[in-house]
């Protein structure tokens, strides 16, 4: 009478029922509480092989390995964010320590909009708990995993891709609805990283109106074979849920069977829960489907009560759209390691580029002026000076020595941190120093 | 006075109650195929030279429905599934006559589509012509909207007005599908013949001039009029491991978190109590493979008991979990723990020369003294237990919460103190309690403790109100009951609604216990339409009185 997972999965489901960013914000307590209906009255939790753990607490240093907050971590940072990071970092140690194949966590707030520099809450996220997760792994079993993440939200994961912009040992894959047709408007092919890591973002915009079809042809023909050919240690399936035919804030028409289906396909160690806000007719039954799929069981009969197969039709012009830029991205990735650096990034010794980010849930604005070392034996030193509207802070100048920094970079850093500090300007400077897992504030 | 019955699988105790002693206590040998007559033997027996007009209650802990179901004598039962989208339904297709028919209830009891009664009419037709006498409805989310579970059973009284239905809302107001359909298809393999059991005993006990209430002990501890137990006889299962948890609470004052252990023949069951509070089972009880939604005490089981076969395995001693007919020291053909106690002068139970004899190969084989022998097979069994409890705290200890308050504030259970009771109780309490390094106590009359458990066991009922201010409905499928409400229902209101509720169906005094209670803003674009609240009360188990031991 029982029924046996194929794959032992690692199930921290925490809906967080007391707490919300706001009473009628999507981000409220009501938002799992269909899904929690939905796992318990299919009897999910009963499967032999499924296995539910409670979150941990993420640590406060484990911010500090992460994020710049601005002025300091106690300030930005709330117990739920913690718990949501922590169930992140469940989920991970859970697989890193072969207790389980698989670990998903349907958590709460999500965090992929969280930048690297934090001033406060973005779409609906204040810290990263995906990155804060990642982090926490490489600094306990070793800081050369090699990490991919697939971000399967209809939103850029803007802040992750912003955390690992300049990291070559972490992959980050986005599919998402076009940013210019949706928050946060940024995103495209072009978007391929910084210098140091040239090629290990990929953006993949897809038009509004793609279905299960266009999803499933870009992981087929792009991503599977992208990750192929990285062979990451640890694969993360950042699954925003807000694709779906019925979500609110978006104009997508992925089904809980392309779910499913993508997930299995995939076949990630990891999946986290990011955006998605239809709380009655998608969450429920996505979560479901994706719990199966880890599983290694049926999920055939999964399915939503309004569905209706016209949803799956896709019009050519998207399916041609969504080819092209397949074929676009897979040269890119082909040729990414014979790119010159200098050239593609029109610089000699320092990479420079500005930011203009825009705090949503904060109704903050900041300015981004961000220098990178070109260096040919690591990632190279970064510096960020950032100065938010409004704020109290004044501008603050954020240093940081890569994973796999030279002793040059590193030297430079230290340097270039104690220099910063005697200068005016900045009423704030941060070090942080990713190789000695050290957060310094001349605060 | 309060007598009561506990069947065991040798065994029948029986005993009678007055005030806070013991009267009388009866033990016969069970006759399981014929157990409404080892019921009222033992009433006989225990009524002898009493005013029965004096005995107020009668509480009967009967196996019935375990043997039925284990027997497999039973006729064919259908199951008609209404499980709409979602795990494949195979999985639970318990029945080897399940028959799936489209439609579909959502997480809010939406009616998200039609039965197709043409679909429905020809399935149970199917049914009936291979031969199946009785069938089970279990619909998704039947517990927050009946209506389709209602409709073919009325389509079924249409047609066939001979059969017995169960509907799966009906049993338990909690979700978990898969177990609701296990408690669907388990209820309708013994309700036939349970209602013939019930009918033998009133009679029985008419004609013996008893006229109150008799009751029978549910498997959370506590009880039930008899009656009303025709309409969810499965309610009835697995009382025994219940009898002895309220029997331990009968017999002692628990403080803090306390470890009971039943040493019986073949296994050894484990409760926990906190502040004299048994625990509860909180997802539903494991009968013979099935995972089921009946609300159970905690109780778990090791294959380890007195009389269980003791070996060597690979240089190490292994207790269990096979028995043979009896000890050695009793002319049993193998060793066990209970002739390792004889041995060392801990138990007087028959022969210690047998007793040694039996021990004699396992000592040579491991190159021991009889003694050390003897002590190391005790130390074994200690071992098993220790690891056992400790797995299960272990569990119990890291239990999901889904709120930020509950996971920041969730207290570790650490056990201070054991109550052991059981054949080879009195000889093996010190020596698990000093490996377990906790204080212990050994209760008097324990060798009747279930049947006092069973004696002194209280009416207890649990429901859950579900009210969905939006649709403007709350129900309590425990009760049938569908009431309509405007959106000002809230929390306080759906609290006192369920209290009334309760009180006025269940004879009891005693208080009723909130367990749950949450509710959670409907908000649709930005505006508040209405609540989801949920309630669970219930009336404690307990007992009416202890026992001066």
């Amino acid at each position: 009478m029982r029924i046996n997972a194929k794959n032992k999965l690692g199930l921290i489901f925490f809906p967080a029922f007391d707490w919300a960013i706001s009473p009628t914000h999507p981000e409220r307590e009501e938002r799992l509480l269909y899904t929690k209906d939905q796992i318990l009255e299919e009897g999910i939790l009963d499967i032999e092989g499924i296995e539910e753990y409670n979150p941990i607490v993420a640590s406060k240093e484990d911010v500090a390995r992460t994020h710049i907050c601005v002025p300091n971590i106690d300030s930005i940072v709330t117990m739920p964010h913690l718990i949501s990071a922590g169930g992140a970092i469940k989920a991970g140690e859970l697989v890193m320590e072969d207790e389980v194949d698989k670990a998903f966590a349907i958590i709460r707030p999500p965090g992929h909009h969280a930048f690297q520099v934090v001033h406060g809450a973005r779409g609906f996220c204040t810290i990263n708990n995906e990155a804060i997760m990642v982090e926490h792994l490489r600094h306990k079993y070793g800081s050369d995993l090699k990490i991919a993440f697939v971000d399967t939200d209809a939103h850029l994961a803007d802040g992750t891709q912003n955390i690992y912009y300049n990291d070559p040992n972490v992959l980050h894959i986005s599919l998402h609805q076009d940013g210019r047709t949706l928050y946060p408007g940024t995103g495209f092919v072009d978007d391929l990283g910084g210098p140091g890591a040239y090629g290990r973002t990929i953006n993949l915009p897809l038009p509004p109106n793609t279905t299960d079809e266009g999803l499933l042809y870009a992981l087929d023909n792009l991503i599977l074979p992208i990750l192929d050919d990285f062979k990451p240690d640890l694969l993360i399936n950042a699954a925003g849920q807000d694709n779906h035919y019925s979500d609110p804030l978006t104009n997508m028409r992925i089904s809980a069977q392309g779910y499913a289906k993508l997930n299995d396909k995939l076949d990630p160690d990891l999946a986290i829960l990011q955006g998605g806000y239809s709380i009655e007719s998608a969450l429920p039954y996505v979560n479901v489907g994706i719990i199966l799929a880890m599983a290694g069981l049926d999920y055939s009969q999964i399915q939503e009560p309004d569905y209706q197969p016209a949803i799956k039709e896709q019009s050519p012009k998207i399916t041609a759209t969504i080819k092209r830029d397949v074929e676009r991205l897979l040269r890119v990735w082909e040729n990414k390691d014979k790119v010159d650096i200098r050239k593609k990034f029109n610089c000699k010794d320092y990479y420079t580029t500005t930011r203009n980010i825009y705090y949503d849930t904060a109704n903050i604005s900041e300015n981004q002026s961000v220098k990178i070392k070109i260096c040919a034996d690591c990632a190279g030193l970064m510096m960020i000076d950032s100065l938010a509207h409004p704020s109290s802070h004044g501008k603050i100048r954020a240093i940081i020595i890569p994973h796999n920094s030279c002793n040059q970079c590193s030297k430079l850093g230290y340097q270039e941190y104690q220099q910063a500090k005697v200068a005016s300007k900045f009423k704030i400077v941060y070090l942080q120093d990713k190789k000695q897992d050290e957060l310094l504030s001349s605060k | 006075m309060k007598l009561g019955i506990d069947i065991g699988g040798t065994h029948t105790d029986g005993v009678l109650i007055d005030k806070e002693q013991i009267i009388t206590s009866t033990k016969i040998t069970t006759n399981h195929n014929n157990l409404s007559q080892t019921i009222l033997t033992n009433c006989q027996k225990l009524m002898a030279d009493i005013d029965i007009q004096k005995i107020d209650s009668i509480v009967l802990s009967t196996t019935l429905a375990t043997n039925l179901i284990t027997e497999g004598n039973y006729p064919k039962i259908g199951l008609i599934l209404i499980p709409g989208p979602g795990l494949n339904p195979a999985y639970y297709s318990y029945s080897p006559y399940t028959e799936i028919v489209s439609g579909s209830i959502d997480h809010r009891g939406r009616e998200v589509k039609e039965l197709n009664l043409q679909e429905v009419k020809d399935k149970i037709g199917k049914l009936f012509k291979k031969g199946v006498k009785q069938l089970g409805v279990c619909g998704k989310f039947s517990n927050r909207n009946p209506k389709q579970e209602l409709q073919i059973k009325a389509l079924i009284e249409d047609n066939y007005p001979q059969v017995e239905i169960t509907l799966g809302h009906q049993l338990a107001g909690s979700l978990n599908y898969p177990r609701r359909v296990a408690t669907t298809y388990l209820n309708s393999i013994i309700q036939k013949d349970y209602k013939e059991f019930v009918r033998e005993i009133k009679v029985g006990l008419a004609k013996l001039g008893f006229k109150e209430e008799v009751y029978i002990l549910k498997a959370d501890g506590g009880t039930m009029p008899l009656s009303e137990s025709i309409k969810v006889p499965i309610e009835s299962i697995n009382s025994g491991p219940a009898a002895s948890i309220m029997g331990i609470l009968s017999l002692n004052k628990l403080r803090g978190a306390t470890i009971g252990l039943d040493i019986g023949g073949t296994t050894t069951d484990i409760s926990l109590f906190i502040e004299g509070v048994p625990l509860f089972n909180p997802e539903g009880i494991e009968i013979n493979d099935y995972r089921t939604l009946i609300r159970g005490l905690f109780s778990q089981s090791i294959a380890c008991g007195g009389d269980s076969l003791v070996q060597i395995n690979e240089g190490n001693i292994q207790i269990g979990p096979a028995r043979k007919q009896a000890t050695a020291c009793l002319g049993g053909p193998a060793p066990t723990p209970t002739d390792a106690m004889v041995l060392l002068g801990l138990s007087q139970v028959g022969d210690k020369n047998l007793a040694k004899d039996s021990l004699e190969p396992l000592a040579s084989e491991l190159n021991l003294s009889l003694k050390e022998t003897a002590e190391l097979i005790l130390d074994s069994f200690c071992q098993k237990i220790k690891l056992k409890i400790e797995e299960i705290l272990n569990k119990l200890n890291s239990q999901a919460v889904y709120t930020i308050n509950e996971l920041l504030s969730s207290k570790e259970i650490k056990v201070d103190n054991l109550v052991v009771i059981g054949g080879p109780a009195k000889a093996l309490a010190p020596k698990i309690a000093d490996s377990l390094k906790l204080d212990y106590q050994l209760p008097q009359k324990s060798q009747v403790a279930n049947a006092i458990g069973a004696a002194l066991a209280q009416i207890t009922q649990k429901c859950t109100l579900y009210a969905d201010t939006s649709q403007g409905y709350y129900q309590i499928p425990e009760f049938e009951l569908r009431k309509q409400v405007n959106t000002d229902f809230n929390l306080d209101q759906a609290k006192e609604v369920i209290k009334v509720e309760l009180k006025k169906r269940v004879k009891s005094e005693a208080s009723i216990e909130v367990i749950n209670a949450q509710s959670f803003n409907l908000i649709r674009g930005f505006n508040t339409v209405g609540q989801i609240i949920e309630v669970i009360a219930q009336i404690k188990p307990g007992l009416e009185r202890r026992i001066h031991s």
